[in-house]
């Protein structure tokens, strides 16, 4: 079911016209219901009173923050996805997003639950770079990297981190602090100000920017190390480059949202029948239809149950999960 | 699209591999446009030899040199334009089509965000006519039978139109008529070619230097003549060889046997 070329720029202008209306229908739903045509009127700059703090206050930033964090961290999940050759990398699998949480638990024992962002985000991305250091020196031979022993190191760090995010969270003295945080271990888009999306797109925009400039590098890596040499890829330090930018990525898109599972997997795996494992066709499309899903799913999240709030880690992998199975089972890749 | 040639030589060639040293003092010489075959039993450093001449491996000592230049003086990607090898590829996890693939092979040539134009299509159109596979072309790799996807991967080595093409036991998983079939194709190229064979057989009818190896270290180089002889192969690989066949074609017979 490979695409052409026009197919293809079909694809993406779907995907687009798509994000689009599900921005719209987003702004406009919640406790206070408001029609297209206010949406609309408030965004570019109406007189409203009721409709536009709401629209452009609370509302638009999570929009963007949801498209933001699913962009980025579908992206994310494709290029670790080449830079490992397996088809089942992602943050997690690397330990980047558990060693990030183990950097919010601390954040939230040591101030509480109204812990701020800039300590929030500096601690979950230091330990972020933590995790992908102690990873990257477990797993490298002799200069080399090979994807098995990354992922090994990978999931092992990974349980050892979430058992300790586990038992830090079990220290936080407070009841709300320990909601609070697990609230933000499943993912989370509530809360999201302009404040901290600027701060977040503003870090997290350029490395998506090169990872989807350096598609060429992706490619001749899905080749495997031998083949990539050969056609002229310095391998060692191409790969390092890409794991620190996907680990930089995943640790601020994890200290601003949370660990939002399962977007980095399905994302580029329901794409790649459609545009090949050509990095440079795949990588837009995993942008658009990664924000595409986690603005639905956000949505959902904070609609479905309301007024109670579902943190939306746990509606991508209630959805992610069986999908995931049933698209496996009718893949050929042993 | 330009094949060219260039002349390579080692000299005191050793490479270590983990805790093993497994080539020896090394040395070689083959002209440009010549084609070398390298044989020699399992685990006598053939596969390692080609891997040190696309700079996989870093030399524990010695050189090698490509039309006179150290290899380890040339950047990684002008080795891209000059050098391309053609290997038994492990399978790919995702299914490029034939034709994404040959393209891969202009990647030396092409800056980060450099775009494919219409000489890389010609390039890839002549590639692929060259190795027989252009009716592949829109193919996905891994639908492809072995013999096929061989063809293919000497399509992409073409497409970076290198001036020495290395083999690594390219035929070991085709049937004789494939066998055959690939390595003409790849002996009137023109470019130089360095190719580690398991068959004596194509080494004696194919090659103008046979280089063989035993136990990391060099047993003979030289014409094909003068090196498969009877006793230097009962020595290497304890096997007693009768040359048989005609001319053109030559064979060996061969039952086992004990060196010495």
């Amino acid at each position: 079911m490979r695409l052409g070329t026009a197919a293809y720029v079909g694809l993406m202008a779907a995907g687009a016209g798509a994000l689009l209306l599900a921005a719209v229908f987003a702004l406009g739903v919640g406790a206070a219901e408001l029609p297209a045509g206010r949406v609309l009127d408030a965004l570019l700059g109406g007189a409203d009173a009721v409709a536009r703090p709401i629209v452009v206050e609370l509302r638009l930033p999570r929009v963007l923050g949801a498209a933001l964090v699913g962009g980025a961290l579908a992206v994310t999940g494709a290029v670790l996805q080449a830079v490992l050759r397996n088809p089942l990398a992602d943050p997690y699998v690397l330990g980047i997003s558990s060693g990030a949480s183990v950097g919010a638990a601390l954040a939230a024992l040591w101030a509480g639950a109204a812990v701020g962002l800039l300590l929030r985000s500096g601690l979950a991305f230091a330990a972020a770079l933590i995790s992908v250091g102690v990873v990257y020196r477990v797993a490298q031979v002799q200069g080399r990297l090979p994807p098995v022993r990354l992922i090994l190191a990978g999931v092992a760090l990974s349980a050892f981190a979430t058992a300790l995010t586990g038992f830090l969270l079990f220290m936080v003295p407070e009841a709300t602090a320990v909601r609070g945080v697990v609230f933000w271990l499943m993912g989370g888009l509530a809360g999201v100000r302009w404040d901290g999306l600027a701060w977040t797109a503003a870090w997290v925009l350029p490395f998506v920017a090169v990872m989807i400039g350096t598609a060429r590098w992706q490619n001749l890596l899905l080749l495997g190390d031998e083949a990539a040499l050969a056609l002229g890829l310095d391998v060692a330090r191409a790969r390092r480059a890409l794991v620190l930018l996907a680990a930089l990525t995943a640790g601020a898109l994890v200290a601003f949202a949370g660990a939002i599972g399962f977007v980095g997997l399905v994302v580029p795996h329901a794409l790649r029948p459609f545009t090949g494992p050509e990095h440079r066709r795949l990588l837009p499309a995993t942008l658009v239809f990664g924000a595409l899903l986690l603005v639905v799913m956000d949505t959902g999240a904070r609609t479905l149950m309301a007024p109670e709030e579902l943190p939306v880690g746990i509606l991508t992998g209630l959805l992610g999960g069986p999908f995931f199975l049933v698209l496996l089972r009718g893949q050929r890749w042993g | 699209m330009g094949v060219g040639a260039a002349a390579v030589e080692a000299e005191g060639l050793s490479v270590r591999l983990g805790e093993r040293l497994v080539l020896r003092d090394v040395a070689f010489a083959v002209p440009a446009g010549a084609f070398c075959a390298v044989v020699g039993p399992n685990g006598s450093g053939k596969t390692t030899l080609v891997r040190a001449l696309y700079r996989s491996l870093a030399p524990e000592a010695g050189s090698v040199r490509l039309d006179g230049a150290p290899l380890s003086s040339i950047p990684r990607r002008a080795l891209g334009q000059r050098v391309a090898v053609l290997r038994q590829e492990p399978e790919l996890a995702f299914d490029f089509s034939v034709r994404e693939l040959v393209l891969l092979g202009r990647s030396p040539y092409k800056g980060l965000l450099a775009p494919d134009g219409p000489a890389d299509a010609r390039v890839v159109a002549e590639s692929l006519a060259l190795a027989d596979a252009s009716e592949l072309a829109e193919r996905g790799f891994l639908t492809l039978s072995g013999g096929e996807k061989q063809r293919v991967l000497l399509a992409r080595a073409l497409a970076q139109e290198p001036a020495l093409l290395l083999l690594d036991e390219p035929t070991n998983h085709l049937d004789l008529r494939h066998q055959l079939d690939i390595v003409t194709r790849i002996r009137n190229l023109g470019c130089t070619v360095v190719a580690a064979l398991h068959q004596l057989d194509l080494a004696q009818r194919f090659a103008d230097r046979v280089l063989m190896l035993h136990q990391g270290r060099v047993a003979a180089f030289g014409p094909p003549d003068e090196v498969l002889t009877p006793a230097r192969i009962l020595e290497v690989f304890g096997v007693r060889a009768e040359r048989v066949g005609p001319p053109d074609a030559p064979a060996f017979s061969v039952r086992p046997g004990e060196a010495g």
